[in-house]
This record gives structure tokens, sequence and C-alpha cells, in this order.
């Protein structure tokens, strides 16, 4: 009697245990050692005693019986082979941000405490980027593909020459959000106001002028703030504070589109390009030490390579011990924040469980093909 | 649905389901991500031609430096078995008319290469016997680098090697080249097709050509050879041949039999022993895949012979169609992403193509609403693929379905593909079965190493 998984799902083996990704639905399950024993020996293609465990799955509809051992043709996005060549692959800017401004005029609980979408607060005493700046580097990034912007600063109203970045926008085929920080005084809680400027979605407030208005605010806001914004009619969307805990409450589901973005590389900052307010390619606010580039002094496409080889195409572990975490793909740790003094899932670095190979995420025979 | 079974020699059936492009065991079906092939395949415009182009297009450019040859090669696509392509003639490209085809085809990579910073222009020289026209070559070289010094350039040569002088080696090495030669084995089995117009065989030149560009240049890692077989071919003697000489095998096929008799002077014994030798051979691939003992330089025919089974079935896309939605049914690539200028400047889809589908020129560039023609013609005549249960694997490409004037369904064709894909998948199961990683690392190793060389696309 032989058992196997669904081409949907995807078996790892980390830390103290496993887990079964069912890419399908984005679902997980944990497992327990001896279950992950069970497991390994049905995707070796070797012979199985009958148990709960195996029933359990076929119940869940993650796996089923034969009498003799079968192919498995494994649930892909894209063939490994398709994945060789850079030149063949597909890059695409999903959104450009620019941060017109590092100034700001709001200060607020949590300023500091970074949470996406972002904006975030430079030298007030630095002198802002001319227009033309922005409207060259507009051309640069919209030839090369971007279609989406978003204006971010500090305050991104502050930039003396908004409008005219705006206007110059306009003329554009492309869609044009801004991000404004916000600040009720009665509640000292920086909230982050989204407003979809063009193209004009379906959706309108009536108490606004603009169309489409999304507020931003850490999930661990004061309820009472909270209902202010709801009550002038906002849509509410709660985000996590980039030093908030990961624990197994805080993992999020894996689909295929996740498994594969992970496994290859950044999948939060993938797609995007941010411009600061000098002019450099950064891989995002948070990790706005780490610029690649000044688009003032340097030809585009060397920049987007560097971001790419640099950011993009580099798989997040921000620590050691997440090579060896059956849960990377659903952790939602960035790497420009603290994981390891985040993780409450795995604490302690626990350097003889890296060390034992059997632990280590290329174990399982059957998915070695998986990871490069 | 749109499935065919299979079964194995373990005895498991399996269905491929072409809705999402997966295999499933029997009974175990399941439809998520499907995207089957629509009804009516929407009309190609211009402008969305355009647009997919600006981004994935001008992949590679191919030069026919010279209508020139020195060779007469008895299956050469501009002999008398083929009678859709262009004779042999004296005409040359100058210099002028290849300044506007790089001017035309290098401003275009630049704004590509914003949108894939890791693209590098990839110039090909192809005749005739490109070599005939050496000085176009240097001089084109040169004006790219004075030009275009910004841009990576790969730059390859298809050549029969009998012009391969000390000095044109040292500077196709200096410039990095990737180096073809075209050699179909050993003496006899080279000398039986490739001769000049006297008939004497050109071995000789071709393969010293190759022994000196290893001792002038040990260890030059961009050198593979081109063998065409035809049913005489004595496929263990070109096995044995590759292999004792180390020779990487870039591109390997059969004398196309396109529009042509060439195949009527072989007997029914000529055809058996070749698909015997074949046969043999694939099962001792087979064989060393499952062993583990497959490596580029151990088996040095087995990669190029077999290697494209194995493409056909991990490289088919799968679940939801990811290409532009005008794209063709089949595999074919789109005019444009590689350009084959001929000695006048006119543009075409590849070498393989009759002059009859030209796609643009160096004066005025890519002609979009030509090659969106092109496309709504061979999407119409596609048009009982909706009902195909083998859409994701169909390679039939527009030089396969032209002839003189027009494109159309070769007629066995879609008997024939349905045939070997089913083949395949139940070759490769069968052996997949006891070892799911038998093939991946030792194919992308080959495609790798064979674009390398050759600068386009890996397959």
């Amino acid at each position: 009697m032989y058992f196997h998984l669904y081409n949907h799902c995807i078996f790892l083996t980390g830390i103290a245990g496993g887990v079964l990704y069912d890419l399908s639905s984005g679902e997980f399950t944990g497992l327990e050692k001896q279950e992950c024993s069970w497991l390994e020996a049905a995707e070796k293609g070797e012979a199985i005693q009958d148990n709960d465990f195996y029933r359990e799955l076929e119940k869940m509809q993650l796996g089923f019986y034969s009498d003799k051992p079968c192919y498995i043709d494994k649930l892909r996005e894209s063939s490994p082979l398709l994945q060789v060549h850079r030149d063949l692959k597909s890059y695409k800017i999903q959104i450009a941000v620019l941060q017109l401004t590092g100034r700001c005029d709001i200060e607020g609980d949590n300023c500091r405490d970074y949470f996406c979408p972002p904006c975030r607060q430079g030298d007030s005493s630095a002198k802002d980027l001319p227009a033309e700046r922005w409207f060259s580097i507009i051309d640069t990034l919209s030839d090369a593909g971007a279609s989406s912007f978003l204006l971010t600063g500090g305050n991104v109203l502050l930039y003396k020459e908004f409008d005219a970045v705006l206007r110059y926008l306009k003329k554009k085929d492309v869609s044009v959000s801004i991000l404004l920080p916000r600040l009720d005084p009665a509640h000292p809680q920086l909230f982050r106001e989204h407003i979809l400027l063009f193209p004009c979605s379906s959706r309108q407030t009536e108490k606004k002028k603009y169309h489409d208005v999304t507020v931003y605010c850490p999930e661990t806001a004061d309820p009472q703030a909270i209902e202010h914004w709801k009550h002038n009619g906002y849509r509410i969307l709660p985000v996590q504070l980039s030093s908030a805990p990961i624990s197994e409450a805080s993992l999020v589901p894996c689909t295929l589109e996740r498994y594969e973005g992970r496994k290859n590389g950044d999948l939060c900052l993938s797609g995007k390009i941010y411009v600061d307010c000098s002019g450099n390619l950064i891989p995002c606010l948070q990790g706005n030490q780490h610029p690649v580039g000044s688009l003032l002094q340097e030809p585009f496409y060397l920049l987007y390579r560097r971001l790419i080889e640099a950011f993009w195409d580099v798989p997040v572990r921000p620590h050691k011990k997440c090579s060896s975490c059956q849960w990377y793909y659903s952790c939602p740790s960035c790497r420009f924040t603290d994981a390891a003094a985040r993780c409450r899932i795995y604490p302690e670095e626990r350097e003889e469980v890296l060390l034992s190979p059997e632990h280590s995420l290329e174990h399982c025979a059957f998915l070695s093909r998986l990871h490069t | 649905m749109k499935s065919f079974t299979f079964s194995t020699a373990r005895g498991n059936t399996y269905v491929y389901n072409d809705k999402n492009g997966f295999i499933f065991p029997a009974g175990q079906v399941r439809d998520y991500h499907a995207c089957p092939a629509p009804e009516k395949k929407p009309e190609a415009l211009p402008g969305q031609v355009q647009d997919y182009l600006l981004t994935k297009g001008y992949y590679q450019l191919i030069l026919e430096t010279t209508q020139r040859c020195n060779l007469r090669c008895r299956y050469c696509y501009y002999g008398d078995y083929y009678k859709s392509t262009r004779n042999h003639s004296s005409d040359s490209m100058k210099f002028s008319t290849a300044r506007k085809v790089l001017d035309d085809y290098m401003t275009h990579y630049r704004t590509i290469r914003n949108k894939n910073p890791f693209r590098k222009a990839n110039i090909s020289f192809q005749g005739g016997e490109p070599l005939i026209n050496y000085g176009l070559l240097k001089e084109t070289v040169n004006y790219c680098s004075q030009i275009y010094g910004d841009c990576e350039v790969n730059y390859t040569v298809t050549t029969n090697g009998v012009l391969l002088y000390d000095d044109i080696l040292d500077y196709l090495t200096d410039h990095n080249f990737g180096i073809i030669v075209s050699l179909d084995g050993d003496k006899p089995g080279h000398d039986r097709n490739r001769i000049r117009e006297d008939g004497s065989g050109s071995f000789d030149q071709a393969f010293q050509a190759i022994e000196r560009l290893r001792k002038r240049h040990p260890g030059y890692h961009r050198l593979g050879i081109s063998v065409r077989l035809d049913y005489l071919s004595d496929l263990d003697a070109l096995d044995a041949f590759v292999t004792e000489n180390k020779l990487f095998v870039t591109d390997l096929s059969m004398v196309s039999p396109g529009e042509t008799d060439y195949y009527r002077q072989f007997s029914p014994e000529d055809k058996l022993r070749f698909y015997r030798q074949l046969s043999r051979l694939r099962e001792q691939y087979f064989q060393a895949a499952k062993e583990g003992s497959v490596s580029l330089h151990r088996c040095s025919l087995l990669l190029p012979l077999f290697s494209s089974g194995y493409e056909m079935f991990a490289c088919h896309p799968v679940m939801q169609e990811m290409r532009p939605s005008f794209f063709p049914y089949t595999g074919s690539c789109i005019p444009g992403e590689k350009i084959f200028a001929s000695v006048d400047g006119t543009y075409h889809m590849c070498e393989k193509i009759s002059s009859h589908f030209p796609i643009g020129d160096a004066e005025h560039g890519l002609d979009y609403r030509k090659i969106a023609g092109y496309i709504n013609q061979f999407n119409s005549f596609a048009g009982r693929c909706s009902d195909c249960r083998i859409t994701r694997f169909c390679s039939l490409c527009m030089a396969q379905a032209a002839d003189h004037t027009a494109l159309s369904l070769p007629s066995a064709y879609c008997r024939d593909k349905k045939a070997c894909v089913k083949d395949t998948l139940t070759l490769y199961t069968e052996c997949l079965e006891e070892s799911p990683c038998a093939f991946d690392r030792f194919t992308r190793e080959y495609l790798e190493e064979r674009s390398r060389i050759t600068g386009s696309l890996p397959y």
C-alpha cells in the first residue's frame, strides 16, 4: 500500500517538525516529528503501514492511497527549467513609489514604527529635488513599464511642486495615488490615508471629493481612534507593525503564488521600485539604508539590475534559522526588520538543530528538485 | 474533458489534462487553474504586437552576411531539394546595410534592457558561409563596440569551418564569439553530405580547424558543433566520435523533411536500421538517467538527441495562459523575437522560413502590421485547436507552416504530434515513477551550456 500527497500539497520538514502546505487553498497543517517520518516514507515511494494519520490526510483531501508507487506532477507555476535564464524571466514593475519629500509636519505615536504602505520622515533640512528631475525619473520608470505610481513622503503635500508632478503624471497613461500621514489630535496615533487620484474608480464616498480612499492603521491602534476614522466614512484596514512579534497566529496563507515568490526571491519587494527624496533607488522605504545607486548619476538599467540581484531575486532569510524553518513560506517576516528578535515560533537560536542535515529544507528527496 | 489517458509499464494509468497542463493519476484529476484554449483567438492588433515585442522581442539578430558558400551540402536549404527557399547566389551584405540593421536592433535593445536589465544583445552571423564576408563581420563588431559600447553583446557565428584560419580563430576568440561548426560526425559521416562543388569532402579542414582552435586557445568555452542527420547517419559512430573528441553538440536535428523529396532516396531498410539505433540509444539514455550517470561530458550525444523530449515534458506551459491572448495556440514564436536580416536588409522571422514572409526591413524596422497579419493567418487555420488535447505541447511554428505563399497546417502534423506527445509522456512518466528528479539537473546543465554558446533562446 502506498500513499501520495496530491500535487498541490507541499511537505517540508524543518526545526522540530514539519508542515504540509495546501497551495490550492493556502491552508497549512503543522506536523509532529513522527508524522513527518511517516510522510517522508510515503513521499519517497516506500510502502506504508496504514494508520490514522494517513486516513486523516485522505479525509482532508490532501492525499490518496494507491496499490503501486506512482508519479505526482507537482503543482508549479513555472517549470524549474524555465528559471535558468534571467533574460527570459518577466520582471515587471508593479508600482513605482516616489518619495517627493522627506519633510513632515506630523509627529505621532508609531511615526517611527514602520508599517506598509510607507511614508518615512527624512532629513527635514535636505533640499527636495526640483520637479524637472522627477519628470525625468517618471519618464524613465514609465518607459520601463511602470503603470502605477504612488507619491509619498514625509508629508507629500509639503512638496512645493506637487501639483506640477501630478499634472505631469496625469498626461501619462498611468494610475496615481498618494499616501498622506494623518493624525487625529484627540488620539495621537499615526494613520496613513491612501487616496487613488486617477484613473477614477467607480467607488465614491460622499463625504470626500476623492474617489477611492483607504486608511491604514496599526492593528494595535486605539479602538476609539479607529472609530473616529470610521465615523468619517473611510474604509479602514489594520496592518501589522514592523516590530510586531511573529507567532503562529501571524502566519499567512501560502498559495502557489506566495510559495513560488518566497522560494525564488523576495515576494514583498519584487515588482516595486522606490525612489527616495534624493533620487536614490532603494529596495523600499524601510530599507532606505541600502540604496543601489542614484538615478541622477547612473543609468536606470544598471540600478535596476542591482536591485533585482541584491533584493528581488534573493529569498528572504533574515536569520540563519530561517533556512531550516518549515514555516518560512507562511512567515510574514520582512528582510529589513529584526526577524530574529520578533520570532516567537523559534525564539532561541537552536544551533544543534541548524547543523543537523535532516532538518534542512533540502532533506526531503522528493522536493529536492524544487529547491535550487 | 480535454484530456487523454496513458498507462505505464508498471500498470499505473494517468490522465493528462490539457486544461491546466498537469498529469494526474487516473481518478485524481483536478481542474484547478484551468485555462483551456479558447474557441476563437482574438485578432492580433499591430499595437499589441508592438507592445509585446518592445518588451520581449528583439532577442536575437541574425545577419546573413553573404549568400555565397564554398560548399554544396546535399541537404542545404538553398539547394535543389527545397523549392520554396532561395537558391545559391553570390550576393553579400554591404556594411551600409548592416549598419542600418544594427542601429535598428540596438536602439530597440536599449529600450528593452530597461525592462529586463539582464538582457544581452545577441548577434549571430550566418550565410551561405559567413566567413566568406569576414570583412563585414569585423566591421560590424567594431561598429558595435564604438557606438554601442555600453551594451553587452553576445556574438556567435555558424560556419562550415573550412575558412577558420588562425587569424580568424584568434579574432573570434578574442571577441568571445560562440563558434558553431557544422560537423556531421566522423569523416565518412560528414563527407557523405557536406561536400564541395567538385564533390570532395570538407571534414579534414573543418575538424582540423577545431583542433587548431583547441591548441591555440585551450579551454575556450564557447565552441560547439551542429549536426544534421538522415537515415544513413550512423548514430553509434557519431556517438563514439562526439564522446571521444569531447565535442559539445549545440544543435542536432534531422534534415528538414518539409516540402522536399530528399527522403525518397532512402530505403525502408535504411529507415529501420536508423530507428533501431535510435531506440537502443534511447534505452541507454533512460537507463543512465535512472542510475544518475548522465553528465554533459559522458553522454555527449544522448543529451542533444533526447533532452528535447524532457524539455517538452517539463517546459510545457501549465495553468493559466500567461502569454498575450493573441498568441498562437501552438508554441510558435512571435515574428520579431528573432530577426533574420538577409543580405539586402529585408527582415524575416528566421533563417528557415521562405523569403515570401518578410516582417520588415532595415529602412523601416519591423512592420508590426504585417506581423499581426501573419499571426492572424496562422491562428485562422489552426481553428481546430480549441478541441485539441495537446495544445500545450504543440510546437508548430510559422516556418514549418509556410510554403510558397501561405501559412497552412502541414497535413500529418497533428496526427504525428499527438502520437509523439503520448509516447513521450509515457516514457518519461515511467522513469519518473522510479526517480522523480532523474532529468532536471543534467537537462538544465545542457540547456544552459547550449544557450551560453549559441546565444539563442534555450528552448
